[in-house]
Parts: C-alpha cells; structure tokens; sequence
C-alpha cells in the first residue's frame, strides 16, 4: 500500500457525504467505504474523520443515531439529511467541473511553450 | 429547521458536555473494537491486535479536542474556562480582590445613588394616566389659585378643551399618634381626582365623581401608603375602619398605592379627603369663600395648551364680568407637568458630573493595582505566551477576570446604594414639610448599574491586558531584574494614571470649596428680618371671604393667639418678607414710568402695626404702621430702601404719594430691603407695604418664647375657635423655612464635599501604593546608599521627590479642568467668583499636602531599612 494521500477538507466532506449517500453507515464503516472504493489509494485517518463527522453534524448535513452493527455492537451511524443531500450535489458538480478544468489545463500546455 | 437543528446541537453540546464526551469515547471505542477485529483476521493474537490497533489510533486527546472545535461552542466553553480560572487567581489574592471591589463598589454605589434621584425626578413617568394631557394651571402668583368652589364647578363645565378638571387644596391635618399630636400634610380634592388622574387604590375604592356620601356614617378619606405602614401597621381590614383627623371622625374607604404621593413632585401627602365631604355644604356654595386650589386640567386629545388657555381665559373674564365685587381678574396660564421637570435638571445634572468624577478616580485606582499586579505575573504571561496561548486568548482571559471584579464590585456597589438612598431621604429637610421623592432602585437604575460595572471593567481592565500581552518574553524568562529601568513602560503607565487622579481630586476639591462658600454666603444673606427670633408663619383662608375679613376673622384671632402661653407677638401679613411675591401696578406723581407703561411694577405686602415689631425689621425712617393707620380708610403706605432709591434718590421719601389703584397712599416709613424667602438668592425687589386690611386673606404671623411648632396645636385650636371653618393651609416655624430656602445649596455644598473627600482619599491611597512600590524595586539602591553614608532623612526626600512629582504634573491639570468647571457652575454658585483665586490656593496646598503625607509614609519606612538586609536582597 502506498502513502495515503492527503486530503484537503473540502474533499473529504464530499467523500463522507457520497459514502453515506445510498446508505446510513458509522464512522469505521465510511473509512472503510472510501478505502475500498478508491481502491486503498485514499486511507482517511481517524483524526481527520471524526472532526469531519461532527463538523458536518454540526452543519446540519448528517444526521446522527445510535444503533446496533453488524457484529451487534452499539455504534452511532450517520445519514444524510435534506439539506446534506443538497449539498452532496452542489459540491459533486463542483468537483466535477473542476477536474474537467484542470484536465484541461494540463492537456494544453503538455507542448511545453505558451 | 436546519437552524433549529444546529441550535439544538448547540445548546446540547454546552449542557450535556459530559453525555457528548461520552458518547465520542464510545464511538471511539467501537472504531477501536473494529479495528482490532481486523487485525485478528489478519492473523494477529488478541493481544497484539490490540496493540497494533492502539497504534494505529495514536494520540487520541488531539482530535477530541479537534471534535470539540468542531461542535462550534468553542466561545462559551472558553469563556467559562476563563471564568473559573478568573475565580480560581481572585480567591487566590483574597486582599487585592477585596481592595478592589470595595474601591470599585464604592464608586459604583455613588454613581447608582445620584442616577437614582434622576431616575425618580426625570426618567420616571408621571404617576397618572396620559401625563402628557395634563396642564398646571397658573394664576397671577404661581401656582395657588384663590378660586370659590362654584366658581371652579363653572369652569369644569365651561371649559370644552378639557376632559376633566381636578382641584386640590393643601391642608395641614392633626393626628395623634401615640398620643402625640402630629401634623401630616393633607390634600382636600375634587370628587374626580383619583379616576380623571387615572389612579388605582391599592386597596379599597377611590372616590368617585358625583360625590354622594349619603351612604357614608362619616366622610370618607383615602389614606397614603406610607401612612398605612407607619400609622395603621398594614392592617388588611383598614377598609371601612373609622379613623380620627383633625378632631373629626371619618371612614377609611382606600389605600393609595405605594408609588403615589401627590401629584406634584416633591411633597408628600398623606391623606386625601373629598373637598365636598369636609367642607360644609353651605361654605361650598358660597361664591365668597375662596380656597386656595391647585388646579390640573387633563386635555381633550387633539387640543393644544394655547387653544385650551384662550378659553379658560374667557371663562375667567365671564365670571369676573357677572361677580364683579368679590371676582379680580383671574389670569390663567397653563404649563405641562413635564416642563416643571426640566428645571430641576441642571440641578441633578451636576450631581451627575461629580460622581462620575469619583468614578474615574476609583478606576485610575483599580487600572493602577491591575498594572502592578499584571507587572507581578509577567512570568507566567511570558510562560503561557511562550506555551503558544494566543495574544487574544490572553487579553480574552485577562478581561473576563476583571469582569469577574467588576462584578462582585457592582454587586456590592448596589448593596452600597440602596443604603445610600435611605441615607438620602435622611439627608432631605426634615420637619412638617417633608420633600421627598420616591427614590429606590428599580429596573432603570438597575441596568444603570450593570452599565458603568461592565465599562468601568472595560477601561480599568484594557490597557493592563493589552500592556501584559505584549511582554517580551526572553527578558523576563531570563529573570533579569535591573535597577531602576526595569518594568519602565508599567511604571509610566502607573504615574500618568496617578497624575490623572491628583488633577481631578483637585477639581473635586476646588469645587467643593466653591460649594462651601456659597453656602456660607447664602446662608448669611439677611433675609430682611431677625433671624434670631422664634417665628412661625401660619398660613390660613378665612372663611368669609367678605371685603373685611381683618375686624371679622383676623383680629380676634390674633386676640386668642396672643392671649397664649408662650406666645410674644402676633402679627398679620401676607407672608414674612416680600409677602409671596405678587405685584401691583403703582401710579408715582411725579415720576414718568418706563416707556410703553403706564404704570410701575411693584413687589408689596399688606401688614398690619404689629408686624414689623414682630418680625424685627428695621425702620429706618418715619414710623412703623399705628393703630391709626390699621383701617380700611387708611391710606399710610411704608416703603422698603429699592423703591426709595428708585423714585426718590435725593429727597425724603416721606410724605410723598404712592397712587395703587384707586387710592391715593402716602408714605409714612421706610423700611429696610427684605427678599422673597421662595427665591432667596435673587436680591430684593422694590416693595411697598400696606395695610392689612387692605386686602382679603393672609397669614399670622406668631412671635414665640421658645420653639414655635410646639405652640402648633393650640395656635390652630385658637383660630378653629373663632372659625371652625377656617382652612389651615401650613403651620412652618421660620427656621424651618430658611432652612427650606437653601436646601439646595446645603445639599450641593454636602455632596460635593463628600466626593472630594472620597476622590482625595482614593488618591492618596493610590499615591501611597506607588511610591511603596518605587521604594520596594530600589531597596538595593537605597541599602547602597545608607552604607555610603547617605542619611535616613535623604532617602525620604528621595521618596517625597516622587511623590512630588506625580503633584506636580497632576496640578496643573487640576487648576485647568477646575477653572473650566466652575466656569460652568457660575450660575448655580452665589456670592463667589467663579475663578476666586483664595479657593484654588487652597485646594492646591490641601491636595499637595495630601500627596505629600501619602508620599512620606512609605518614604519614612523605607528609610528605616537595615543596609544590610537591603544589600543582601536581589
């Protein structure tokens, strides 16, 4: 496995938000989630995450409940709420508008000279 | 909703702190539990999974506390951290705390007090409905109107502008109390006056309008709160109980409420009796007895005073048209009850500067113990800034301590002005007229309060933490303790706030000498009678009110007042003195008035022979007034010394012709100038004095052989005896209404005599701090130079020398602002030159004096330190 790489926090919001999108899920679950769906390249650390769980609670764009895991034990599962979802899809076409940009960027200037 | 949602989370996240931390150490604790399970499936023991996961976790208090950052109550909770550190650092130095509190509360309770008496004279709303629709009527004199009760029932029922007109008339009302016969101040009023004035009774009814107290055993009165308390000890069953007034029996039918007094500010009236209920019906009914009113008018909505007094003026001149012999032309002005008001602000106004005077002073004190204490714990500033506390959070920390002081300073503070009110009323002229305010702390001086305790921690607190946090940290870590430029810039900061504290003690000072000598000045104006004498002035309203009340009334009564024990000489006149400053309009031969008149002005009095015996005024020519000259066909006049100079500069005045009307006086004496005892402080007016019998109503004058008052009871039984119907409208012994008359420069004079002496001490305590401090940095240099031999009285001139210095610079200053200052109060003062240099001269010596001996205490014990031990200490 290699370095993960850093996160900027912008990003990592709009990660959790995505990851928790189709189904609530605890805090272990959402590194998980990322972790598998970025193919180990991105590894959020506990540190960052659960600032960002309780940033984003506290912003009103995750909802938080305790409830019972998998191996039945008691874990506090996080899902989006209205406003959340809004917001998953604004900074979702944000992101998207901006990679397309940046691709763009470095297409052109792949010649060398401007 | 997501507003709703965040607040919620919020004010969880503040008083459930506990639950929360909780539940992140479960959350966390389950991430662990995972992460362990994951290391087990990849092979690892039990024991060394948990290992490895604990590892993995790493320092777990860092992003807790970023989880806490992130729940976004990061203020309050640091504010509360501050708070219990605050709390925590105070309990520690219990002495400073105290010093300043009490230093702090004292300035606070001075401030409150006297915002007070504005709040109860200016702020409060008048205790009526609609104050603004209500008028004062005016007539020729002030405020007393002679008016017969029919003759004011027509203007109620004539006068459209108004929506109701109430009357009342002041009446002096004997109680016993404790077998003690008592005189309480009593209001006789028209049946509409609680319900057109919009007053409630706190328990029972008022009166109401119409009058019918047929259902009545005995006429009803409404009692004051304050009497219900003193005299009847609150008892619930008051109501219908019959009490005794004045010999008479009547029925209590009300309690008014605790916040009404009367109407007009400043006196206090006990009772309240229906006008139409205690005067007989057929005195009531007689256009010839006349009472003394005040008349309120409340307006009709939409009608302005102008429209209003043109019509009652209409009124006016219709009944004097139908009663033209007993009817003089009654003008009426009209003047809100808010305007009375602002006269009195000035007055209060310079209360106001005073103390807020005191308070600055008190802060300087408090800003320079902040800075030496803030000079004592560099180090550990130096150390929490080298730690990485921001420079906010310090100066965040430092202020909310002093906010803390503030506080229980303010609480004290309040605690010290609610006895300073009581201590007020005290202070106020006691005797039968008691003026008092209804002064106590409600909500306005509450916030008051709250609002000079928040500022004063704001400016005593600023420059200290804003000085602390800029500490240069490596100087102070490396604990170098220089000579005598360590800590230069504390030191500066100290001096200039104890320069400031000289130059407005000085002020305080200078103006509580101006004050003081006014007072002595006033109070040896000679008011144109023997101050020495034991004189009483009684005021009363005849009840004919035929064109000779003097054979019918007045000189059988003197009769009986002068066949009393204890009594010298009775006298008959309008009032002592320049009578109660009404004018007539006087014709010279000989002399052309001023352009434009036809007539002169002239200030007069109607005596009778007896008078200026009684009083002790001086005749300084001619003769007093004879038996001769005591009838209705007289025509003597005596004059007083400004009606001389004005119209008879060179020659004698007497013999000569003074034309008042239609009657034709000739001068018989001259007497020496008297002043209005309402307005002592104006010079006396040109006055003329006529005989008594010359006009209807009065007073007695009563000449006693020991203290007037006590002669009271029998004064009024005697003239009850020759007219049960008389009205009494005060009994005041002359002492008492001297004392009156400068109330307000003996309250000033007190005050601010009060504030220097408290601004003077708090600076000299301030002073002696500093220079204790200067002392205590050089003990090395001062054990030096007693070892070289320096004596011991060099080093307390050392030590006066920065005494002085603080003096001087603050002096200066001192005399400017002073001379500003009582450039402003040239008008309040009297007899005393704004910029009287003796005053100054004094202050300066007084406050150098001060500086100087507070200097010396500290100066002395330093000079009595063993070289040695000095040397020996770093």
């Amino acid at each position: 496995m290699g370095k993960p790489s850093d996160l900027v926090q912008g990003t990592l919001d709009l990660l959790i938000l995505k990851s928790i999108a189709l189904e609530p899920m605890h805090g272990w679950g959402i590194a998980q989630r990322i972790r598998l769906a970025s193919k180990d390249v991105l590894q959020v650390n506990q540190g960052a995450l659960y600032p960002a769980l309780h940033r984003l609670e506290q912003n009103g764009w995750i909802r938080a409940k305790w409830g019972e895991s998998e191996n039945n034990r008691k874990a506090k599962y996080y899902s989006l709420t209205a406003a959340g979802r809004k917001y998953l899809k604004e900074e979702e076409d944000n992101w998207n508008r901006l990679s397309v940009a940046i691709g763009l960027v470095l297409q052109s200037c792949k010649g060398g000279s401007l | 909703m997501r507003w709703l949602e965040k607040g919620r989370l919020r004010l969880r996240s503040l008083f459930r702190r506990r639950r929360v931390e909780q539940e992140l150490n479960e959350e966390l604790r389950f991430h662990l539990d995972q992460m362990v399970e994951e290391h087990i499936g990849k092979g690892k023991s039990p024991a060394e999974a948990h290992q490895a996961a604990l590892r993995e976790l790493g320092g777990v208090d860092q992003f807790k506390e970023e989880c806490r950052d992130a729940r976004g109550i990061g203020f309050i909770e640091t504010a509360l951290r501050d708070l219990r550190y605050g709390a925590r650092m105070l309990i520690k130095n219990p002495g400073f705390t105290v010093v300043v509190a009490l230093t702090l509360a004292v300035g606070i309770a001075s401030t409150s007090s006297i915002f007070s008496v504005v709040d109860a004279i200016m702020l409060r709303p008048l205790p009526a409905k609609d104050p603004d629709q209500l008028v004062w009527f005016q007539g020729g004199q002030g405020y007393d109107i002679n008016m017969s009760h029919p003759d004011y029932l027509d203007l109620c029922r004539q006068a459209a502008s108004f929506s109701a007109i109430v009357a009342s008339q002041s009446q002096d009302i004997r109680i016993d109390i404790a077998g003690q016969t008592k005189i309480i101040r009593g209001e006789l009023v028209s049946d509409n006056y609680f319900s057109a004035l919009g007053i409630p009774a706190a328990l029972g009814r008022t009166f109401e309008a119409g009058g019918d107290w047929s259902g009545y055993p005995a006429p009803p009165v409404i009692i004051s709160h304050g009497l219900w308390q003193r005299r009847f000890g609150r008892d619930p069953g008051i109501i219908g109980k019959e009490a005794v007034f004045d010999g008479r029996k009547t029925v209590v039918t009300g309690v008014a409420p605790p916040w009404f007094s009367r109407f007009r500010v400043g006196m206090a009236t006990e009772l309240w009796l229906p006008l139409t209920a205690w005067k007989s019906a057929a005195k009531l009914r007689d256009r010839q007895y006349r009472l003394r009113f005040d008349l309120l008018g409340r307006l009709r909505p939409g009608i302005g005073k102008e429209q209003a007094r043109a019509e009652v003026n209409a009124i006016a001149q219709r009944l004097s048209n139908a009663f033209p012999s007993t009817h003089k032309d009654i003008k009426f002005s009209l003047q809100k009850e808010a305007e009375l008001r602002r006269t009195i602000l000035i007055f209060v106004s310079l209360m106001m500067c005073g103390v807020g005077l005191v308070l600055l002073v008190c802060c300087a004190n408090i800003s320079g113990m902040m800075l030496a204490r803030a000079e004592a714990r560099q180090r550990e500033t130096a150390i929490r800034l080298a730690l990485g506390a921001g420079r906010r959070r310090l100066i965040r920390q430092l202020l909310t301590e002093n906010l803390l002081l503030s506080a229980i300073g303010g609480g004290v503070g309040l605690l010290f002005t609610s006895w300073l009110i009581r201590l007020e009323s005290v202070l106020m002229p006691a005797g039968q007229v008691v003026m008092r305010f209804d002064i106590r702390v409600d909500a306005r001086v509450l916030v008051f309060t709250i609002a000079i305790t928040v500022l004063s921690a704001l400016i005593t607190g600023l420059a200290p933490a804003l000085a602390a946090s800029r500490t240069d940290l490596v100087s102070i870590l490396k604990k170098d303790r220089g000579g005598a430029n360590d800590g230069r810039f504390w030191f500066g900061a100290r001096s200039a706030l104890l320069a400031g504290q000289v130059a407005v003690s000085l002020i305080l000072v200078v103006g509580a000498g101006m004050f003081l000598k006014s007072l002595t000045v006033s109070e040896s104006i000679d008011p144109g009678f023997d101050t020495k004498r034991d004189l009483m002035s009684v005021a009363v309203l005849p009840a004919e009110g035929g064109v000779f009340p003097y054979q019918s009334f007045f000189l059988p009564v003197a009769e009986r007042i002068r066949a009393l024990p204890g009594v010298r000489n009775v006298a008959c006149a309008i009032d002592v003195g320049v009578g109660n400053g009404g004018t007539l309009e006087a014709v010279i031969p000989g002399v052309e008035p001023p352009s434009g008149k036809r007539s002169f002005t002239l200030g007069y009095n109607a005596v009778d022979a007896n008078y200026f015996r009684t009083v002790g005024a001086r005749i300084l020519r001619g003769r007093s007034f004879e038996a001769g000259d005591e009838g209705i066909e007289s025509r003597s006049v005596i004059i007083n010394r400004k009606v001389a100079a004005w119209f008879w500069p060179a020659s004698d005045p007497i013999g000569r012709h003074i034309v008042v009307g239609k009657r034709n006086y000739q001068v018989v004496g001259l007497v020496e100038d008297a002043r209005n005892l309402r307005d002592i402080h104006n010079p006396p007016a040109p006055c003329i004095y006529i005989p008594f019998s010359h006009l209807s109503g009065g007073a007695l004058i009563v000449e006693t052989a020991g203290a007037p008052m006590a002669l009271a009871g029998a004064v009024k039984g005697a003239i009850l005896s020759v007219d049960e119907d008389a009205t009494i409208v005060s009994i005041v012994s002359m002492e008492e209404r001297l004392k009156m008359a400068l109330w307000a420069d003996r309250f000033l004079g007190l005050l601010v005599g009060a504030l220097a002496c408290i601004g003077i001490f708090l600076t000299a305590v301030g002073l002696y701090g500093v220079v204790a401090y200067i002392m205590q940095r050089r003990t090395q240099e001062i054990g030096v130079r007693l070892a070289m031999g320096a004596g011991r009285r060099d080093v307390i001139r050392f030590g006066l020398r920065h005494g002085l210095k603080f003096a001087l610079i603050g002096i200066p200053f001192g005399l400017g602002g002073a001379a500003v200052a009582t450039g402003m109060l040239s008008h309040v003062l009297y007899g005393v030159n704004a910029l009287d240099p003796a005053i100054f001269l004094e202050a300066c010596a007084l406050v150098l004096g001060v500086t100087l001996l507070a200097g010396y205490i500290p100066a002395r014990r330093a000079s009595r330190i063993d070289p040695t031990i000095a040397l020996r200490r770093e």
